[in-house]
């Protein structure tokens, strides 16, 4: 496993995803995604596109298709990071991925997954101190 | 350098091809003056359609050039050329949600929406040939 | 006796034909006997030399002329049964001499001096002339090269094209074609403007044009093509004249793409003045839209929506279309791709300030706004803002006790 760009933070699997995928990095990604989900209970997985300056339905097939798989697992994808330009230039593609949840940044992400972590499933939060917002 | 700045070339046979040709085209259009979210879109065509190409015909090539309309406003040009299958429904193709390879279905139509000016030539068995416009304004 | 006067006339006029003719073109004949001395001189050109017959009948060819060797030579081998023909320069004048063995009773030579002085300076003028033009060609600061109208080959360059050809001279491209050329690349194209040219009759100037140097790089020509007719009026050749401009071509592209840069700029703070931003909260911003929205205004609301999400984190963006007069499928669609750009930033978008007439408008013309959250006016869009995220607003009654 990478841990350069998969980190475990809570009930959160932070994923920066490179600027450039071929095919056979996005098959090793997934693994790793998978891999971790098992190892640590995660029920969030951040894919974070900060380092994505282009991105074409191939991006798109790899949310999808890792949603997908990460579902059967019983956790959900959510994407931030995206820049601007490229979401003017997906929404203009036609490829909004009105399925997949979008957060503005790691705080929501996180707030997101303690939400997940106190309903379903999955280990409790570690800390209940936290600042948290009421639901 | 005069070469690089006017005309790109691109033989189109493994994935770094794909991210070379669109990451040098989109430095073409930002050194042109496009926008960065115009250049964004260049470069998110150019990757569709040498896509395509990997995907149906296994090999091609792709041109990105700098032209200029006579008396006109000045634009970047594609030309994804294949020597492959060919596209046999061009106008179902052109359709959001069409797709013969289990993707998005995005790539043509979309690719269209992002562009000023489209034209697609195919023959079945012969061969691909799109030609991609957009001004800059 | 009548035979004898008959031929005796006959050969005077001969004679007088032979003295008329001499006299009047700038030539002479002489004959000499066979022991080279002169018994007949005539003739126009005697003048130019400054001589006359009687000066030179019953002297010796050998003695009058022992310079220049040729004279003295042509003579000598004459005499001896060949024809000679050379050319002598004497003082300012050039003469081409023909000595002729006369094989008739007696022998002898016959000489016939031709004064070519004129000619050779003409030729000597043609030549400077020549020179001079190449000089000039090679002088100019623009490339210079004529074809042939039929085949395409070159007859002929300056210097320069010598140059960028890779070849010593222009003489080594002569006969040759564009397809020869380092810029075998542009050959089709350049021969078609030829044609362009030959076949309409009329001139093509200052057009932009590229061309492969032979170290492989690209430059930037300005050309201009210019038909060339022979005696006939028809297109024989075409000249081609065309500078390197590459370096004002680079530098005219840096200036468009700087100047498209400022226009960008300019245009994106109109943009911003024309889309204004209002946080409300934290988490909360309102952008109040007046004026119709066509496609340019739609993309500037959209990135202003998209920097105001990212500048003050929110997570609710309200959009109010209060001031917007004309709401059809158009703008409505503008309004879902903002909505849609929004949410993948991660903020839920409520669009406020949808009146009767517009509810009814999107209804009746089908447009599917179902996903899209909407609110009458601004107010309800902000409370239903707070609610989303978890917030509520209540009167300060509660406080109010204890004063």
């Amino acid at each position: 496993m990478d841990s350069g760009t998969i980190q475990k933070l809570e009930n959160l699997l932070l994923v920066a995803v490179p600027r450039d995928l071929t095919d056979d990095e996005v098959i090793l990604m997934r693994r790793d995604i998978l891999r971790a989900i098992r190892a640590y209970g995660s029920q969030v997985v951040l894919l974070d596109f900060t380092q994505v300056d282009i991105c074409d339905s191939f991006f798109g097939r790899f949310i999808y298709s890792t949603s997908r798989m990460v579902q059967l697992m019983g956790a959900t994808v959510i994407i931030s990071g995206l820049q601007d330009a490229v979401i003017e230039t997906m929404v203009e593609l036609g490829m909004t991925l009105p399925d997949v949840e979008a957060v503005l940044d790691l705080d929501d992400a996180l707030a997101l997954s303690r939400r997940l972590g106190r309903n379903g499933s999955g280990p409790a939060p570690a800390d209940g101190g936290l600042p948290e917002w009421e639901e | 350098m005069p070469d690089t700045l006017q005309r790109l070339h691109f033989r189109i046979q493994t994935v770094t091809d794909v991210s070379d040709s669109r990451r040098k085209g989109m430095q073409l259009a930002l050194d042109m003056g496009f926008a960065h979210a115009d250049a964004t879109k260049i470069a998110v065509v150019i990757s569709e359609l040498a896509r395509n190409i990997l995907i149906y015909a296994k090999t091609g090539t792709i041109t990105v050039l700098a032209d200029k309309e006579p008396d006109g406003p000045r634009c970047i040009k594609i030309i994804a050329d294949d020597k492959g299958p060919g596209i046999p429904h061009l106008e179902q193709a052109m359709t959001d949600g069409y797709t013969t390879s289990g993707g998005l279905g995005l790539g043509l139509s979309g690719s269209r929406r992002l562009m000023d000016e489209f034209f697609v030539h195919s023959q079945v068995n012969r061969g691909t040939t799109v030609t991609a416009v957009k001004y800059l304004r | 006796m009548q035979n004898q006067a008959s031929v005796y006339n006959r050969i005077n006029m001969l004679e007088a034909q032979l003295r008329a003719v001499l006299n009047s073109v700038p030539m002479a004949m002489f004959t000499l006997d066979a022991q080279g001395v002169i018994t007949f001189c005539e003739g126009h050109a005697l003048e130019s030399m400054g001589l006359t017959p009687a000066q030179l009948i019953g002297q010796s060819g050998f003695d009058l002329f022992p310079n220049p060797p040729e004279i003295y030579q042509g003579i000598k081998r004459a005499l001896a049964g060949e024809t000679v023909t050379e050319t002598t320069t004497v003082g300012p004048m050039t003469f081409q001499n023909t000595y002729i063995p006369y094989t008739g009773e007696g022998g002898g030579i016959i000489g016939l001096s031709i004064d070519i002085t004129s000619i050779r300076q003409a030729e000597a003028e043609a030549r400077e002339q020549r020179e001079f033009l190449r000089k000039v060609l090679d002088a100019l600061p623009v490339r210079v090269l004529w074809k042939d109208a039929a085949t395409h080959a070159f007859l002929g360059c300056n210097q320069l094209v010598a140059q960028d050809a890779g070849l010593p001279s222009p003489d080594d491209l002569v006969g040759k074609t564009d397809y020869d050329m380092p810029w075998v690349e542009q050959a089709p194209l350049f021969q078609a403007d030829d044609r362009a040219v030959i076949e309409s009759g009329e001139a093509r100037i200052n057009f932009e044009e590229q061309l492969t140097q032979s170290d492989g790089s690209l430059s930037w020509l300005r050309t201009s093509k210019v038909p060339l007719r022979d005696a006939s009026g028809a297109v024989s050749s075409v000249l081609c004249v065309y500078e390197d401009i590459t370096e004002q071509k680079r530098a005219q592209q840096e200036r468009e793409a700087l100047q498209q840069q400022v226009i960008e700029a300019q245009r994106r703070a109109l943009a911003d003045l024309s889309t204004p931003i209002i946080p409300v909260m934290d988490g909360i911003i309102v952008m109040p839209l007046v004026g119709s929205i066509d496609t340019a205004r739609a993309r500037d609301i959209m990135r202003a929506l998209l920097r105001g999400i990212s500048e003050y984190r929110a997570r609710v963006a309200i959009l109010d279309i209060t001031g917007v007069p004309l709401v059809d499928s158009g703008v409505a669609d503008h309004l879902n791709h903002t909505i849609q750009a929004a949410r993948l930033k991660g903020a839920h978008t409520i669009v406020t300030g949808i009146s009767d007439a517009v509810a009814e408008t999107i209804v009746d013309l089908g447009i599917d706004w179902s996903r899209v959250e909407t609110m009458s006016n601004l107010q309800s869009g902000l409370v239903a803002a707070l609610d989303r995220i978890g917030l509520r607003l209540t009167t300060a009654d509660h406080a109010a006790n204890g004063k």
